[in-house]
């Protein structure tokens, strides 16, 4: 741990993608997450590393596949129109088995929709926006703390399972300011080895990264290896964090901003003798069914807070698999919740 | 403060919405025409705009792109602050936006500025922000912002905190490095900002005892919507 600064969260992303040895970055600006491009534009060039602001965001993922292929630890960012029009690349990455770093700093949709913090993107990161049967590991913070270590852990899994990986957060934790200290970087000798990178095919048979498979059985094979290490990401890689939830009556289930005021509402309406809880989701694929099944045993009801009209509740209604009532509490378009607003939300339903 | 106008520009993030919103409210106090002018084209968030009944309860006027366009994702700066610039009657304070090229629209109402002399042109800084962590950080953005802008900048504020984590001996590290900064561009450190729940008479008296600056105490206004829990 380093020494502590006060940072928005779009710069922290940027600094922890640099720590946790990023080669390249390649984006094209779009408001709320435009911080993060700007301050890898002044710190990549400092660290004699790769900087593009490239013309589209279709050029940035593909450039990210260039330099993924050839081994190196890329990464790209964009607000969620942005991440919309790189699903393409997102779907080839996954196809090639390449691992890299993509950021998501959601704002208010459909379409173009407006610059307001929001959280529509779920089905997208976690369903897959591209075709195909891919996923990505998806991280779901919640501080600008949280956004710095989501970055150094997605470039390290993204290695560990060759695979993308998303760092999922809104407008209002890019724009915000919070202390955060920047861990040191995980190190890479359990990580296996690049040796199907495109490094100078010189002495070695040539590596080919592709995610074109015609003929014979050979994409129905490279299906069966993904169903492996998805399952494997499955087995391994779920994160959540439970606040209160031993007693609780009512669970509610929240992540990234929306959840930030369930926080505060469990604390308030705990201080007043009610019997609340928190399930946060820390990374959202895979998701922490287990965790709701359990938990379903004990609690009598369930609300489910997002900001958006309702993506996250799909996931949390297969956890409880209808052991108990799933309510859902959300808007689109620029609302962020208050504790306020959830603690009275959760006393009409106690 | 016989000054007419009022600049407040600084690093990204330093805390230029938040001091200049404080120092309208105190400008306020001794005056009845007070305006606060949101020229910030860089941040999408946190911004003086977003603050409109705040302001209007307050007394003060907030020249600010209209409610329609205030979240369009393009730089807008209304021409009613041109009329406001030449308006005697008023004390305008400018809310630029960060870095140097937040500084840019002062480029369109810089010769009438000028023109009317009577002004600061502030330096904020927060020691705690990732380009400002020493004296050499402070004075390098104040001549990219002096370049960017044509202004010379006036005054540092020292704004040094780490939001609700702010402690003194932090300001006192802010304070020491932005008097220096100050001492090498030859101009004054004008303030030392100190958080409302840090404000007491021992440490204004430290503070006066080691710094030319004066304290001003802040109250934090702009905050992130769960942090607006206290209407419970």
């Amino acid at each position: 741990m380093g020494e502590k600064y006060l940072m928005k969260g779009n710069e922290a992303l940027g600094e922890a993608a640099i720590i946790a040895g990023c080669d390249a970055y390649f984006g094209y600006p779009i408001t709320p997450q435009n911080e993060l491009t700007a301050y890898m534009s002044k710190r990549m060039l400092e660290e004699g590393r790769v900087f593009v602001q490239s013309e589209s965001e279709v050029a940035a993922i593909n450039m990210v596949f260039g330099a993924a292929g050839a081994g190196k630890r890329a990464m790209t960012s964009s607000s969620s129109p942005g991440i919309s029009l790189k699903q393409e690349g997102i779907s080839y990455l996954a196809g090639a088995q390449l691992p890299a770093v993509i950021v998501n700093v959601m704002r208010g949709g459909p379409g173009l929709g407006n610059i307001s913090p929001a959280q529509g993107d779920y089905y997208q990161a976690t369903r897959g926006g591209g075709n195909g049967d891919y996923r990505l590991i998806v991280f779901a913070p919640n501080s600008v703390q949280e956004m710095a270590d989501d970055v150094m852990d997605a470039f390290y899994l993204a290695d560990k399972y060759r695979m993308p990986s998303m760092v999922m957060a809104d407008g209002m934790l890019g724009q915000m300011m919070e202390p955060v200290q920047f861990k040191d970087p995980k190190s890479k000798k359990d990580l296996p080895a690049k040796d199907w990178a495109l490094t100078g095919a010189k002495g070695r048979p040539r590596n080919i990264v592709r995610s074109l498979m015609l003929g014979g059985t050979g994409l129905y094979e490279h299906n069966e290896v993904l169903r492996k290490v998805y399952a494997e990401v499955e087995a391994n890689e779920i994160r959540y964090e439970e606040l209160e939830t031993a007693d609780a009556d009512l669970t509610l289930v929240a992540y990234g901003s929306a959840s930030r005021a369930c926080i505060g509402a469990v604390r308030y309406l705990r201080a007043a003798g009610k019997k609340v809880g928190l399930i946060r989701p820390r990374v959202i694929w895979p998701y922490p069914y287990k965790a709701l099944e359990k938990q379903a045993e004990k609690s009598k009801k369930f609300l489910v807070v997002e900001m958006n009209l309702g993506q996250m509740v799909d996931d949390v209604r297969i956890g409880v698999a209808g052991k108990a009532p799933v309510e859902f509490f959300g808007y689109a378009g620029g609302w962020i919740p208050t504790v306020k607003e959830v603690v009275d939300r959760v006393n009409q339903m106690l | 403060m016989d000054k007419r106008i009022f600049i407040f520009s600084g690093y990204y993030g330093s805390g230029k919405t938040e001091v200049a919103t404080n120092f309208a409210l105190f400008l306020k106090k001794g005056h009845d025409h007070v305006a606060i002018a949101d020229m910030d084209v860089v941040n999408p968030y946190f911004r003086s705009r977003d603050k409109e009944i705040f302001f209007r309860d307050r007394g003060i006027d907030l020249i600010a792109p209209p409610e329609r366009i205030n979240a369009a994702d393009l730089p807008t700066i209304t021409a009613s602050i041109g009329g406001m610039i030449d308006n005697d009657k008023f004390k305008v304070v400018l809310d630029m936006g960060g870095d140097d090229v937040g500084t840019i629209p002062l480029g369109s109402i810089r010769k009438r500025i000028e023109a009317r002399g009577n002004y600061e042109m502030f330096i904020i800084a927060n020691l705690n922000r990732p380009f400002t962590r020493n004296t050499e950080g402070i004075i390098q953005m104040a001549d990219l912002i002096e370049k960017m802008s044509e202004i010379r900048p006036t005054a540092i504020i020292s704004n040094t905190h780490m939001k609700e984590f702010t402690d003194r001996e932090m300001i006192l590290r802010g304070a020491e490095h932005c008097s220096e900064a100050a001492r090498r561009l030859n101009i004054p450190l004008a303030f030392i900002t100190v958080p409302v729940f840090l404000d007491e008479k021992s440490f204004r008296e430290t503070l006066a005892g080691r710094f030319e600056g004066d304290v001003f105490p802040l109250e934090l206004f702009y905050h992130t919507p769960w942090e607006k829990g206290a209407d419970l």
